[in-house]
């Protein structure tokens, strides 16, 4: 060990941050070496000196006041609200139209693969899409187009550009959903999979994050993409039956109670009744209450 | 039944429940409070930053994805801030031509001035009170608050974060969004400003006495 590295980890010593195994090294240098004795001693020193400032701590008077000027200013300020939700019959309807006037639009881009803006047109290098998930560094979704860019890792740094329905694309995007450890690409392949809920395999990948993804937010975007035509699947409702009863995240739960209650499957009811009543948290009780009230004001209306 | 954790009540907070996200404010905000005044020396500034902060995370709650905890991204806010604020103060502070000392003492001059005030009045109110060592305390920590100021910024927050809030580097990389190695070299370069700055120190401590406990800490988390 030299004496630069010595000194870098004789000072992760001090705050108690050196692994053993380095601990023991250094040790034996600072035995041999006199400059690193002379640099201990004056970190030392350092350290007596240092303590001579006092910590800056608040008082429980400005705390307090901190807080009563933060409670009457959050009052005016708009609450955060969760990503809008559209009707399915309006999500449908925007989707068709999106669709019709991107075709009769007289810029439409040619039918295939389409890169984005300022990237030449070209070759996108065939990879299989594990590596591509293990190598992804980001993923954007073109917002005028739903188009997607996946930019990886090889041993260089390459892209995969294209619609979601693209097989090629699909595939990466379902890899990246089941086995990135980042988080925020989850999500981005989440959303980037939006409207491919009919998909068999789309589907079951959302399923997975549903029941499995350690991250609540990407469980709760997974609920929110199944939401729709797929939302009437028994396999689906099921599935975020499963996320009610068991997710630790109350925001997760509360986002099934909407897609259930929208849903309206015939099991739906008493599972909603029960947590109205028993649920441990009580936003999701009052949630499911009115989930319970809706569906009675609407099976009256029915008859 | 237990209270519930900071990720539900964030859950709870992206849906819009204001109690909620004023529960995780609660269960943070002395950190966060104690970091802005430690950085920014001054009251006022940390109440309007403490304001700003949170007041900017409930705004940008619904994109917050948990990949780190509540307290790390609110200390990510809180040091942006601050450093913001700390490169206004070192722009407005007119610094003499050259390096060094002086120059670094010029620099750190408001927050010094502000932060000595507040020493000033700690020490006169000691029932043991003595003029003379209460004087070499207050030149002691004057030098002690120059040197700190005259770090950069980001060698200060990392040196702040590290030594007075008890942060792990892995933790520091975090909310300065770098790598440990690299705020790992940035306390490593702090301290030898530091050493070099405070070497004439030396001696005096033992006069001066120690107040209270180093607060080299080791690890919070």
């Amino acid at each position: 060990m030299t004496c630069d590295e010595t000194r870098s980890e004789l000072l992760l010593l001090l705050y108690g941050e050196l692994a053993e195994s380095r601990r023991r090294e250094a040790d034996e240098h600072v035995e041999e070496c006199g400059a690193c004795r002379l640099f201990l001693a004056e970190e030392r020193r350092l350290e007596e000196i240092l303590a001579l400032r006092p910590l800056a701590e608040p008082s429980g008077d400005l705390l307090e006041r901190c807080r009563g000027e933060l409670s009457a200013a959050l009052r005016k300020v708009r609450p955060t609200r969760p990503p809008l939700r559209v009707p399915p019959a309006l999500a449908a309807t925007l989707l068709v139209a999106g669709f019709l006037a991107g075709w009769m639009s007289p810029w439409r881009a040619p039918l295939g693969r389409v890169p984005f803006e300022r990237t030449p047109p070209g070759r996108v290098p065939s990879i299989d899409p594990a590596s591509i998930a293990a190598g992804l560094r980001s993923l954007a979704i073109d917002p005028g187009t739903g188009r997607v860019r996946l930019t990886y890792e090889t041993p260089g740094r390459a892209s995969l550009e294209g619609a979601p329905s693209d097989p090629e694309v699909r595939s990466a995007l379902l890899e990246t959903v089941r086995r990135s450890p980042n988080a925020g690409l989850r999500l981005d392949a989440l959303e980037a999979l939006r409207g491919q809920a009919s998909d068999g395999q789309v589907r079951a990948a959302l399923l997975e994050v549903v029941r499995g993804d350690s991250n609540p937010g990407a469980r709760l975007r997974a609920i929110d993409v199944l939401q729709g035509q797929a939302g009437t699947a028994e396999t689906v409702r099921n599935a975020i039956l499963e996320a009610l009863l068991r997710d630790r995240n109350p925001g997760v739960r509360v986002r099934a109670i909407d897609f259930l209650a929208s849903a309206r499957g015939p099991e739906t009811l008493p599972v909603l009744e029960r947590l109205a009543s028993d649920d441990a948290s009580g936003y999701v009780r009052l949630r499911s209450a009115a989930a319970v009230e809706a569906a009675y004001r609407s099976r009256e209306g029915a008859r | 039944m237990p209270p519930p954790d900071d990720e539900a009540l964030i859950g709870r907070a992206q849906l819009g429940d204001v109690a909620s996200f004023e529960e995780l404010v609660r269960r943070h905000d002395r950190s966060v409070l104690r970091l802005a005044l430690s950085l920014l020396g001054s009251e006022e500034e940390a109440r309007d930053v403490y304001q700003e902060a949170f007041l900017r995370a409930y705004r940008s709650l619904a994109g917050f994805r948990q990949e780190s905890t509540f307290e790390t991204w609110m200390f990510r806010i809180v040091t942006n801030l601050c450093l913001d604020r700390l490169r206004r103060q070192a722009g407005r502070a007119e610094v003499p031509a050259g390096t060094g000392a002086a120059a670094a003492e010029a620099a750190g001059a408001g927050v010094a001035g502000e932060m000595e005030d507040r020493l000033a009045r700690v020490a006169d109110d000691r029932p043991d009170h003595d003029p003379e060592k209460a004087l070499l305390q207050r030149e002691i920590r004057r030098q002690i608050e120059a040197a700190i100021a005259g770090l950069s910024s980001r060698e200060r927050l990392v040196f702040e974060l590290r030594h007075y809030q008890g942060l792990r580097l892995k933790t520091i990389g975090e909310i300065l969004e770098t790598s440990e190695e690299t705020a790992r070299n940035c306390l490593f370069r702090a301290h030898r400003q530091l050493r070099a700055r405070l070497r004439d120190f030396r001696g005096a401590v033992r006069d001066a006495g120690r107040e209270r406990a180093g607060p080299l800490r080791v690890e919070k988390r």
